[in-house]
């Protein structure tokens, strides 16, 4: 049970990471021989999410304290099952199969704007308790993260014990089979390069010297709570500052007039880039940079973009915000700072400069990628499938 | 007077340090604050600072700490809050750095610098109330100070997702190991599994005598090593006898090492465990063990999960019985597995969590709150209060 794998008018599908998250989860369930279905929000419809594997709308929509009460009626009055994956957390409100598991994705509500949506005291009082419930019912909580973790421990001490740590997973095949050297374009991959070519020094930021400038690749959705406007400000402020650096920004915003509007102001600032595609044209991106950044603000968890950057062997700048503290070890296998801009301009100036230091972040990145693949994933998945739902 | 005063003491520095030594100033507490504190003296005395430790105790000293001055604060024994007060008597132009924030109410110096040590209220059974009073501790911190430092980032997340707004004034500084003094040591055949903490429910030795329980009869060429306290003998020897009664004695060791000797003990472990169940920062013990090129096998609470990517360098689980023997026995039988991750674990270390790296990152918020000590006039040391 979901909230939205497909619009609710059921004609486009979404694809980030949580839709990612669901269709492996749904391929590890048909593999271990469960017979699965999906329900979400929606007019009625009932479409696929994989061959054979329909997912059927519910006509609820209504939220209130930050959950979906009726939508969760709903889905028990009419899905006819026998166990329960509540695919966000708070769908387990206010009730829950016995055997059923939920999903944390990481703390959504750690940014401003959360607190006026729940503005007064009593509000917040009535969404943690819903929280609560919806953590005390099914019988384990796979968190995606430790911050979860520790914020439910923190909250309600004890209750941690309900909660299962499983990271994110990275394709390694796809982002870092090819990890070579920064800066590689399709031509230049190995193998397709002329042999016994000296391989075009990394370049140095302030030392345009005549080679490629340094590459920095923003990879996420565009929203402000990740770290967006930070990442465009530093753009524009190191652009200015620097000949020998170039911004791609790489993603999709929600709404296709900022997308104009962002695309106008990428082509106003020389160096700055502004376009998207689709996941499978990735690894040649971050194949093609120097730095990735993930400058999230707020609401993170184990982000596929940063494993994916890691994967590919690249140094990355991320914030110290919610499960970006599990994946990365400030100084060993890339750098952590705070959400601010000012921290972000540093950091990328001082990478920009080093590019053994680069080097070395990103090897170690790729390093510990590994310890983060999607065979790892599936066992850890198995392991709590069957302590659950092992009649 | 003050001019006079401030060339020969214009570098001092206040120092609030809870616990350095024991409330009668006999002897100090050891432990990870004690180390702490060392590092942190050290770097102000370089830069120029004159520090004073200030603490809580049981009637008004002065002791003297590796050089360092130690006051204490006798009216701790009426209240906390009233020792606490006594720290900021009669120095108002004296600039205080508070190396842990209060745990009652507090009236920090304006502009000053506080740091926490994780968050320490999320174990089973803390009661409602404690809770509530831990939260309004650190807001109370956070909302006087200038920067409050922590030495991990859940005590961050946990911040940032209950106030957001405050988060903005933490800043991490994880904490350090002596990567000369803590070095890996010859893997021998035999497997040891080392405890290397302190007698304290919160770290867990319950889970870790059910592991040993749990494999040992299994696995006649494993021996646990605990290396505890002494600071109460007679819970240590409550321990050594109950071990003398279990069926594989031969197999278990207990011993109380000094600071100085735990370089040594760790050398002789292969595997170290950590198992605790709430109230972790960025535990010296979890960098000591990666320092030393053990696997290091730890509960995924707080700070230790800052320190440990589980698979890489480490093995994280939840702090369950059932965990730690299958995990144990993982690595029991996998001595390439626990090579590796010794191996990447002392990396991490030296790469990451150096003292030199601590220090510059130290360096950089003491500058950033209190300026360099020859820089501070009157006008800036008395923005705490008005002469006196």
């Amino acid at each position: 049970m979901t909230t939205n794998h497909y619009h609710p008018d059921g004609e486009r599908q979404l694809y980030g990471g949580a839709e990612r998250y669901g269709l492996e989860l749904t391929r590890l369930l048909l593999d271990l021989g469960y017979e699965v279905e999906w329900w979400q929000v929606g007019e009625g419809w009932v479409r696929e999410i994989l061959p054979g594997v329909p997912i059927r709308s519910i006509r609820e929509n209504s939220f209130s304290y930050q959950t979906m009460p009726a939508l969760n009626q709903a889905f028990h009055a009419r899905a006819n099952v026998d166990y329960a994956l509540y695919f966000v957390a708070f769908l387990a409100y206010p009730e829950a199969l016995p055997r059923s598991l939920a999903i944390s994705h990481g703390i959504y509500w750690d940014y401003p704007g959360f607190d006026v949506t729940l503005a007064t005291d009593n509000d917040r009082e009535e969404w943690r308790r819903r929280m609560l419930l919806a953590l005390a019912g099914p019988r384990r909580i796979v968190s995606v993260d430790t911050a979860t973790i520790q914020w439910v421990n923190s909250s309600w001490p004890g209750l941690g014990h309900k909660l299962v740590y499983i990271p994110n997973f990275v394709d390694l095949q796809a982002f870092g089979s090819q990890a070579g050297r920064a800066g590689q374009t399709a031509a230049e991959v190995p193998g397709e390069a002329a042999e016994g070519d000296e391989p075009a020094p990394e370049p140095i930021l302030g030392q345009p010297g005549g080679g490629r400038p340094v590459r920095v690749l923003f990879p996420r959705r565009m929203v402000q709570v990740r770290g967006l406007n930070e990442a465009a400000r530093a753009a524009e402020v190191l652009t200015a500052r620097y000949e020998n650096i170039e911004f791609h920004f790489v993603g999709r915003f929600h709404d296709e007039g900022l997308e104009k509007e962002f695309l106008r102001w990428a082509g106003s600032h020389r160096n700055i880039y502004y376009y998207w595609l689709p996941p499978h044209a990735m690894p040649r991106v971050y194949r093609a940079v120097d730095l990735v950044l993930i400058p999230s603000r707020s609401t993170e968890g184990t982000s596929l973009s940063c494993l994916e950057g890691m994967a590919a062997g690249r140094s990355v700048i991320a914030t110290w915000v919610g499960g970006l503290t599990d994946l990365i070890i400030d100084g060993f296998n890339g750098r952590l700072i705070p959400p601010d801009g000012q921290a972000l301009v540093e950091a990328i100036e001082e990478l920009g400069k080093q590019p053994a230091l680069r080097r070395q972040l990103g090897e170690n990145a790729r390093q510990v990628a590994r310890a983060f693949s999607l065979e790892r994933w599936r066992q850890r998945w198995s392991q709590v499938l069957e302590e659950v739902f092992t009649p | 007077m003050r001019a006079g005063e401030r060339t020969q003491a214009g570098a001092r520095m206040r120092v609030f340090v809870p616990n350095l030594l024991s409330w009668d100033g006999s002897a100090p507490v050891t432990g990870g604050l004690e180390r702490f504190a060392r590092q942190l003296l050290r770097l102000l005395r370089s830069l120029g600072w004159q520090p004073e430790v200030w603490q809580y105790a049981a009637a008004d000293w002065l002791k003297e700490w590796e050089g360092f001055p130690v006051h204490g604060c006798g009216l701790s024994a009426i209240a906390l809050e009233a020792g606490f007060q006594q720290l900021h008597q009669g120095g108002a132009d004296v600039p205080i750095l508070y190396a842990s924030l209060a745990f009652h109410p507090a009236r920090y110096q304006p502009g000053s610098l506080v740091m926490s040590h994780g968050v320490w209220w999320d174990g089973a059974g803390v009661p409602a109330e404690q809770i509530r009073a831990a939260f309004r501790w650190a807001e109370q911190a956070l909302a006087q100070a200038r920067l409050v430092v922590s030495c991990d980032y859940n005590f961050l997340n946990v911040v940032r997702s209950w106030q957001p707004d405050l988060a903005g004034k933490i800043r991490v500084i994880p904490n350090f190991v002596d990567t000369d003094a803590f070095v890996p040591g010859d893997a021998g055949s035999q497997v040891v599994i080392l405890y290397p903490r302190r007698l304290d429910e919160r770290r867990g030795l319950q889970l870790f005598l059910q592991a040993a329980a749990a494999l040992l009869p299994r696995f006649p060429q494993v021996s646990f090593l605990l290396s505890v306290d002494d600071n109460h003998p007679a819970e240590t020897e409550k321990l050594r006898r109950w071990l003398a009664d279990q069926p594989w004695r031969e197999q278990v060791e207990l011993v109380t090492a000094s600071m100085e000797a735990m370089p040594e003990v760790y050398r002789r472990a292969q595997i170290v465990v950590l198992p605790s169940l709430y109230s972790e920062g960025t535990s010296f013990s979890c960098l000591e063990a990666m320092a030393s090129g053990c696997a290091v096998v730890a509960s995924d609470v707080g700070g230790l999960t800052n320190l440990i990517l589980s698979g890489y360098n480490g093995l994280l689980l939840p702090p369950r019985a059932s965990a730690l023997v299958e995990a144990l026995e993982q690595l029991i039988r996998e001595p390439d597995l626990r090579a590796r991750l010794g191996r990447r674990a002392r990396q991490v270390a030296e790469e990451a969590f150096s003292l030199q790296r601590w220090e510059d990152q130290w360096r950089r918020v003491i500058t950033q709150v209190y300026g360099r000590p020859l820089d501070r006039g009157p006008q800036h040391g008395a923005e705490g209060g008005t002469g006196r």
